[in-house]
This record gives structure tokens, C-alpha cells and sequence, in this order.
């Protein structure tokens, strides 16, 4: 998913987070705490932890479920071959590769490249029910059989 | 890799003059000829959510202590079912017979229209799967749409079949430009050839849809289309059009057994008398009958509604190939379910790495293209072979359990040429679970493609921007509503059997014995239907 930016979209929003934050700095103080968690995800990533990392936390009265995986040696080390959400929720993948790739999530047909020096982070609110591969189509060749699903998004009904 | 490695090992032995692999190659593997491609199989995909497991569960056990209640209600007394009741939709002479005509007529002309757009945009069009009409026509709206309907309302297919019309068209033409002559050479059809031909072209078929990997692609499949049409106009013009309409065209064969269940039938009334036609079940009418039905008089022409499911009970056993098709139908429902569970993926994978299916496979994947396809050929086969045994089985422990007097009278090939039919419920009730969000989802993409059939940018309804919508279908729906298809489709198919039994043995002993093993399989069929509805879908 590209998003083009406006300029002055941009300078008007971060003028409405500003005034937010200083109206608001219990708020401020919220968004503090989720930084931390990110970035503590971030170093449990550093250590190479291959397990499934599953933290949620609360925006807007919406639940947004957060997932850590890697993506190395064009497969994806998780506990499991599958990720679990309740349907309606927000839920943001956190990725980091050990190449560029591009990614497909089918079904929601949303797709995003990763790159090797950065966390990619994908975010979509699960409104459809199903389970739904995630596939790379930079690996495309004989070897894997074309189109192997990395890992499947599962959706269930609330 | 390993395909690779396995195609470099190959050390396949052929004789140049070897005929008959020759000539199997050509005719079997046509679709491989072009097919180079690696691709994911069938067409379109599935985003089914495993049914839970209290469902599964649910679902089974509901399924068995039902079962003992069917059984219960024949214990009794013996309850013959010879008639059942009918509402005739159409009078013959009034208005609705003639509005009846034209809309058969106007759907006949669409047909042949759909049928000539598929080839010309299959050839000529964009070969992208999903800007093409060819595979979603194709296998979405014909191949499952048609089968739901004609399994519970209405077998269209007998009245727009296009070959059947194209044919009949070609041959009226003919008959007032030289009046006095034939068209075709009017062959006799071999009676020991009984369906034979069907069996074989539909064997073809089910691996063409199951595990040719260039299944979607629109010129390929335009060209097994024209293929299969000049097979179908060479045998009508050998043996003449309902001849082969009985006896060699697949789908016109596999509509007729799914119609039996559905809601409605065509009927010709008295028919000995009105159009010569003869059949075996001593009734006077002719029921489901293309051939009867176009020569008979408009007034002995009706279109009932009928209860679901009685259309599947004979009065008398099925002809051998026959039988064996529905075995066929049945096991390709069921192995398609399979292909997509990761029983099969770990299977496959074990396949691929035993040593001893080595020279099978290098041997095999020289016609398929590739490993995969190859494992999957194998493993059709074995399935086929598996379920059709299995059946005979249980149809040998029913002959066992028979008194003596009973055994004397009916071979257990009998047996399974009479029950074969109670299976149809089961396997219909799977289909139609099975494919519900796959119609619903997939579906979808007929909407923008017919405004755009051939991919060229066209926009002809103003709907080729259309976006197919996947939360369209709830998983919560599918769920329920397919244990529920194949709960009922199970209890329809303990009641059909027993009936067929009760007509058969005219005892009610014997009948209630001949059932112990018809339920124990009918209920493993069943069973292993919730199973796979209950596994996550895996592609290979």
C-alpha cells in the first residue's frame, strides 16, 4: 500500500497532534507507553526469538492486535502457521527480513514490500471472516511451488 | 529443486512404437501438451475458516443418534413408498406453457451465446485468469452453479446443454434443406458398450478439474472445450444425439443424477403409448427423459414439483457404468475436499521422498509435467480405487447378513448397483457445503467480466470497476449452514436406502439387516465429510 502525502495534510495533522498532546498530556502519557512497547519488541526481535510475539493494546476503543514475525531464509519462524484475530479487529503486523521482499496478503489483496533495514509495520482492520494466506512474490520460482503461503491470517466471527 | 533433481534422474524406458502409450498420451494428456506453468490447482481461491471442532463433533454425533431414529420408523411396519405427491407447473395449453416455451427458448439462445463467448475469449482475449470470462464461466457459474441448481430446483442443463442444441439446430436445417434424408449415420449403439464412454471422458474430466495445473488459464481451456465439443458432435453424428446424450456426454449424465434429488421433474405421461419410449421400472411414465420428452405431444407434457430426494429412488439396479459413475462423482467430491487438508500436504511430501514411488513418479510426471501433479495422479487413482473397494465391501457385508433365500436371489454386484444412489444425498450435501462462500466470493467476479468478458476494457453494463467483495459470506453461516447440509443430506440418504431395501427384499427383516452396514458406511461417509469441512484449507 503507497500513500501519497499531502504537505500541507501532514502540517495541518501534526498541528492537531500538537494541540492535542498539550491539552492532553495524559494522553501524551499513553502514547509514551506504546512507543516502549514497541520498542521493547524491538529488542526481543534483536534476540532472535523465533516464537510468535502477540501483545494487544487499546486505540479508540478498538482493539488492535500486534504481531512480531520474521521473515528469514524465505520462511517465516513462528510458533505456529497461523495467526489468530477476532473479526473487527485492528490488527498490525511488525515485520523484519533478512532480504527485500514483496509481500501479498490474498483475500484483503493488500500488498507491501519489506525491507531488510527497518521493521516493517502493515496495519489493516479485519472486517471479513476466513483465513487468508500471506504469500511472497519475489520468491516465485521452481524451487518453492510458486505460490507457497508463508503464513495464513485467520479470522474468526465474533 | 527437486523437481529438478527428479527430471534429471529420469531414466524412463519407451519402446518408439509403443502405441498405446502413444495414443494415451494424445488423448489423455492433451492439456499437458501446453501446459508449462507451475501454478496453484483449480481456480480462484478459497478463504474457508475450519468448521470448530464442538461443530465437527456436534455435527457427528447428531448425524448417528438420528440415523437410529430413521431406522426406528421402519421398524414397525413395512412402508412402501410408490408415489408421492406432485404439483404440475405448466398447463399444457395455456399461457404459462407458452411463456414456459419462450424463456427455455431465450435461455437456450443465451446458452449458445455464453458457450461461443467462452471459446472466443478463452482463444482471444487477455489470458489472465480473472480479466477472462473462460475459467469463472466455466467453473464457477457452469460447474457449480448448474450443479446447485439442477441438484435442488431445476436440471436446466438437459434444455440448454449447447451441444445438444447447436446439433439439434444444425440437423433441423439440414432435414428442411433435403427433406427425406438423415443426419448422421444413425449408428446402433453396442449394448454391451452400455456408458462406457461417459466413464472414461468423465475420468479425464475429474483429473482435468482436480489436478491439471492450467486449469485456469482461458486459451487452454478453451481448447479442451473445443476438443470435448468435436468428441461430443463426432459421437452424436455417429450414434445419433439423445443416443450419446445418454451414453457419452459427462455432464448431461452428471446433471441427470444430481436432478434426481432436486425439486422438480419433466415427465411425459404414458409415455409407451405417446412416444415408444421403453424402460424397465414398469411405471407408464417417463420421468427426467430428454429424448421422451422433445417427441412427446404437448398435452402429455408436465414440469412437477415434487419432494426433494424421491427422484433418487429406482425401482430397479442401475447398469454397471452407471454405478460405477456415481462412485466416480462421488470419490472426485470427496478427494477434492482432501486435496486441500494438510493430511495431503504431509502425504505429498512423503510421496515425494519414498524411494519405492521414485520410478512412479519420474514415470508418471513425464505426462503431468510435473511431481506435484503427478503424486496427486497417483494418489486420484488409488482413492478411486480405495472408495469404489470400500463400497463393494460394504455391499458384500450386507449380502452376508441377508437370509439365505435373499442371498440366493440378489448377487452382491446387484446390491451395489441398487444402493448406489442413497449416496447421492451425502455427497451433494458435502458439494454444496464445500462450495457455498466459493460461489458466493468467487462468484463475484462475474460482474465486472461481464462487462469486460474479454479483458480488453470494455465496459458494456457499467460494471467493470466492480470490486468483489470477501466479507459478503459469514464464516458463522457457512459453518452452520454446511453441518446442517450434511446432517440432513445424511438422514435423507439412512431413509432413501432403507426404502430401496424395502422395495428390494420385500421383507422387513431382511431389509432392516441389509442396512446395518449401508448405515455404518453411510455414517463414516458423512463423518469424514465434517472432517475435512473441519480442517484448514492448505494448498500445495
Amino acid at each position: 500500500m503507497i500513500r501519497v502525502f499531502n504537505a500541507h495534510k501532514v502540517f495541518f495533522k501534526i498541528l492537531l497532534i500538537l494541540a492535542y498532546l498539550t491539552i492532553n498530556p495524559v494522553m501524551a502519557h499513553d502514547n509514551a507507553k506504546q512507543l516502549t512497547k514497541i520498542t521493547t519488541a524491538k529488542k526481543v526481535m534483536d534476540q532472535k526469538v523465533t516464537a510468535l510475539q502477540n501483545s494487544d493494546s487499546v486505540v479508540d476503543n478498538q482493539t488492535v492486535k500486534i504481531f512480531n514475525l520474521e521473515l528469514k531464509e524465505r520462511k517465516v519462524f513462528t510458533g505456529s502457521k497461523t495467526i489468530r484475530v477476532s473479526q473487527g479487529d485492528l490488527v498490525r503486523l511488525v515485520w523484519k527480513a533478512d532480504e527485500p521482499a514483496k509481500l501479498h496478503l490474498h483475500g484483503y489483496d493488500i500488498e507491501f514490500l519489506l525491507s531488510t533495514n527497518k521493521l516493517n509495520t502493515i496495519q489493516f482492520t479485519a472486517n471479513a471472516s476466513g483465513r487468508f494466506a500471506i504469500t511472497s512474490h519475489s520468491f516465485v520460482d521452481n524451487e518453492s511451488h510458486g505460490h507457497q503461503a508463508l503464513i495464513y491470517v485467520e479470522v474468526y466471527p465474533d | 529443486m527437486l523437481i529438478k533433481s527428479i527430471c534429471r534422474n529420469t531414466k524412463f524406458f519407451r519402446t518408439s512404437n509403443d502405441y498405446f502409450y502413444s495414443w494415451l498420451k494424445c488423448f489423455c494428456f492433451i492439456p499437458l501438451v501446453y501446459s508449462s506453468s507451475i501454478l496453484a490447482h483449480g481456480f480462484g481461491e478459497r478463504y474457508d475458516l475450519p468448521v470448530p471442532l464442538f461443530l465437527y463433533l456436534g455435527g457427528s454425533a447428531i448425524a448417528v443418534l438420528l440415523s437410529f431414529f430413521v431406522i426406528a420408523f421402519f421398524v414397525r411396519g413395512k412402508r412402501f413408498v410408490n408415489s408421492y405427491p406432485r404439483i404440475n407447473l405448466i398447463s399444457h395449453s395455456g399461457a404459462r406453457y407458452k411463456i414456459a416455451l419462450w424463456s427455455m427458448r431465450a435461455l437456450q439462445l443465451l446458452a449458445v451465446g455464453i458457450f461461443i463467448l467462452v471459446i472466443v475469449s478463452g482463444l482471444y482475449g487477455q489470458q489472465d485468469p480473472f480479466s477472462n470470462i473462460a475459467p469463472t464461466a466455466i467453473w464457477v457459474i457452469w460447474w457449480v452453479g448448474l450443479s446447485y441448481l439442477a441438484g435442488l430446483f431445476f436440471n436446466l442443463w438437459d434444455f440448454v446443454n449447447p451441444w445438444s442444441v447447436i446439433f439439434a439446430t444444425v440437423e433441423k436445417i439440414k432435414l428442411i434443406i433435403f427433406p427425406n434424408s438423415q443426419f448422421g449415420l444413425m449408428l446402433a449403439w453396442p449394448k454391451k458398450l452400455e456408458s462406457w464412454p461417459a466413464v472414461f471422458l468423465f475420468c479425464w474430466f475429474i483429473w482435468a478439474e482436480l489436478i491439471w495445473t492450467s486449469s485456469d488459464s482461458p486459451a487452454k481451456l478453451a481448447l479442451i472445450v473445443l476438443i470435448y465439443s468435436g468428441i461430443t458432435w463426432l459421437g452424436m453424428w455417429l450414434f445419433g444425439r439423445y443416443i450419446w446424450l445418454e451414453n457419452g456426454e459427462i455432464f448431461s449424465i452428471i446433471f441427470k443424477f444430481l436432478g434426481r434429488f432436486s425439486a422438480s421433474e419433466y415427465r411425459v405421461e404414458n409415455a409407451f403409448n405417446n412416444t415408444g419410449c421403453i424402460f424397465k421400472n414398469g411405471e407408464t411414465d417417463c420421468i427426467n427423459h430428454i429424448a421422451c420428452f422433445e417427441k412427446a405431444k404437448v398435452e402429455n407434457r408436465r414440469w412437477n414439483l415434487r419432494p426433494w430426494a424421491v427422484g433418487l429412488l429406482t425401482n430397479g439396479p442401475l447398469r454397471l457404468s452407471s454405478c460405477i459413475f456415481v462412485l466416480l462423482m462421488l470419490a472426485s467430491v470427496t478427494f477434492d475436499g482432501l486435496l486441500a487438508t494438510p493430511l495431503w500436504a504431509s502425504l505429498a511430501e512423503t510421496m515425494i521422498y519414498a524411494e519405492s514411488l521414485r520410478p512412479l513418479i519420474i514415470f508418471i510426471q513425464d505426462y503431468t509435467g510435473n511431481a506435484i501433479t503427478a503424486i496427486s495422479t497417483i494418489a486420484l487413482v488409488v482413492f478411486i480405487i480405495l472408495f469404489i473397494s470400500i463400497y463393494l465391501l460394504f455391499n458384500a457385508l450386507m449380502w452376508i447378513l441377508l437370509p439365505s433365500d435373499q442371498r440366493a436371489r440378489h448377487s452382491i454386484m446387484f446390491l451395489a448397483r441398487t444402493f448406489v444412489l442413497s449416496l447421492i444425498p451425502i455427497a451433494l450435501a458435502y458439494h454444496l457445503a464445500h462450495y457455498l462462500s466459493y460461489l458466493a466470493i468467487v462468484g463475484q467476479y462475474i460482474i465486472p467480466l461481464a462487462s469486460d468478458p474479454l479483458g480488453i476494457g470494455w465496459n458494456l453494463f457499467g460494471t467493470q470497476l466492480y470490486q468483489v467483495d470477501i466479507s459478503i459470506i459469514d464464516a458463522r453461516f457457512v459453518w452452520f449452514t454446511s453441518v446442517v447440509a450434511i446432517v440432513v443430506g445424511h438422514i435423507i440418504a439412512v431413509w432413501l436406502s432403507h426404502v430401496m431395501a424395502l422395495r428390494t427384499f420385500r421383507d422387513n427383516r431382511s431389509a432392516l439387516l441389509s442396512q446395518i452396514p449401508m448405515l455404518v458406511l453411510m455414517l463414516g461417509y458423512t463423518i469424514l465429510s465434517l472432517w475435512i469441512m473441519a480442517q484448514p484449507v492448505v494448498e500445495i
